[in-house]
């Protein structure tokens, strides 16, 4: 039993885990993104706009604790 | 019509509500995604007290991009045979230099090895 | 009032989300704006952070998108109030259309590999061995001359390990052939996670695609494989362009 368990947890965490690389790492931009053009040619977008966005604002977004801090939401559940 | 450009989901093919994850190695994908997540980064836009530290990390993977660049460039001319041994020993000593100046750089700022490198899109990473 | 926006899509019948909740549960509905709509749903705040319920919610929406059209999913997180997603949709009509038109009746398939890094470096580095017996080899790193060749052995065994993963990365291409329209691969040598790769797989393709998958696994039984799917189109949908 507590094998199944520990089982349907790894299960989650890896599809909770997929899905937030999915999701977060890609997509239509509408705004607040940095494009650098060179002849009509994106060459550095995501990138930059990570690069400027400070560590503070990251701990901001991510409530201090990093992304981690979803996959631990998803174990206090459990 | 409109209609017409829609998929229709075919009956016999029914799109799984959430996507199949299939794998025998569970225990080291979590682990190795896991070190992902932690690297994601956030979606947020810019503001005026977060470029300052933003534009310490700019600088720093620009000046670590050249200073490969160095290094692979005095590799070249030390094969290339051109460079007597007391030039090369000189240059060499410089970029050890260089890098233990940047590491402390990196130290001084919390930043990462790894984090030192822009994503260019379709032409892949800096560095 | 503030909208978080999920996705584009070529035009809907009205109501077509009605019954798909969004983030924090409120109600998500079509913003319409000549053969284009947009899936949104109202927000009370300008920035929504990254918590597994809000990502789960964004999920939920453009997957359930994805069981009537190919959706182009919008970076999570954004929030936009209805003029400036109107004035978007305008000025981006044609590019949003030609990526709707690259990914239609499509679906994004997943697959990374984890190979046996630390092997890959030993053979990696006895490889260098054979090739350069007299290497200088010396313990020392406090002469500039050592430096030098430390930094050489160095570079040559990272080059040597990005030839490796690019195999990979083109060995699982060429099995997957025709059944994939399209690919986005990106190869991390320094990593275990050495390839994560996204397939843009039709959706009638599906089957002859999970056969070649299936067969690619069992030949390489040293690299270890995750994957899943389908997902609506995350990396086939292209920034502003």
């Amino acid at each position: 039993m507590a094998d199944e368990a520990l089982e349907l947890l790894e299960e989650n965490e890896l599809s909770l885990l997929e899905t937030l690389d999915h999701v977060l790492n890609r997509g239509l931009v509408i705004a607040g993104e940095i494009t650098i053009s060179v002849a009509d040619v994106d060459l550095i977008f995501l990138g930059l706009n990570v690069l400027l966005s400070s560590v503070e604002s990251a701990q901001e977004a991510f409530g201090k604790r990093g992304a981690r801090s979803v996959i631990d939401d998803l174990n206090r559940d459990k | 019509m409109v209609r017409s450009k829609l998929i229709e989901p075919s009956p016999e093919v029914p799109l799984p509500v959430a996507p199949e994850i299939d794998t025998l190695h569970a225990e080291e994908f979590v682990e190795e995604l896991r070190c992902v997540a932690d690297t994601l980064p956030p979606r947020i836009n810019l503001d005026a007290q977060s470029v300052e530290q933003g534009l310490a990390k700019l600088v720093l993977t620009l000046i670590e991009f050249i200073r490969r660049l160095l290094e692979k460039q005095a590799i070249r001319r030390m094969e290339g045979g051109d460079l007597s041994p007391e030039q090369i020993e000189q240059l060499g000593l410089a970029l050890m230099k260089l890098e233990e100046k940047m590491q402390e750089l990196k130290a001084q700022f919390g930043l990462a090895e790894e984090e030192l490198n822009l994503d260019l899109g379709p032409i892949g990473r800096l560095v | 009032m503030k909208l978080y926006a999920y996705c584009v899509t070529e035009e809907l019948p009205a109501g077509s989300v009605d019954s798909m909740p969004g983030i924090d549960g409120a109600q998500s509905f079509l913003i319409q704006s000549g053969n284009l709509a947009a899936v949104v749903s109202a927000v009370d705040v300008e920035r929504i952070d990254v918590t597994r319920e809000h990502v789960l919610g964004h999920e939920r929406v453009v997957r359930g998108l994805l069981s009537m059209t190919t959706p182009l999913p919008f970076r999570f997180g954004t929030v936009v109030d209805e003029p400036e997603l109107r004035s978007y949709l305008e000025s981006h009509h044609s590019s949003i259309l030609s990526q709707l038109e690259r990914v239609r009746g499509c679906v994004e398939m997943s697959v990374k590999v984890i190979w046996d890094l630390e092997r890959i470096k030993r053979e990696a580095s006895e490889m260098e061995e054979a090739e350069d017996p007299h290497g200088q080899h010396q313990a020392t790193n406090q002469s500039g001359t050592a430096f030098l060749a430390a930094k050489k052995r160095e570079i040559e065994g990272a080059s040597l390990l990005k030839e490796r993963g690019e195999a990979v990365a083109t060995w699982l291409m060429e099995c997957l052939g025709d059944s994939v329209r399209d690919a986005v691969m990106n190869v991390q040598p320094s990593q275990p996670l050495v390839l994560a790769a996204a397939h843009l797989v039709e959706r009638g393709q599906l089957e002859e695609y999970r056969a070649a998958l299936g067969s690619a696994r069992e030949a390489r039984n040293e690299l270890h494989f995750l994957t899943s799917g389908p997902w609506p189109p995350y990396s086939f949908t292209n920034i502003n362009s």
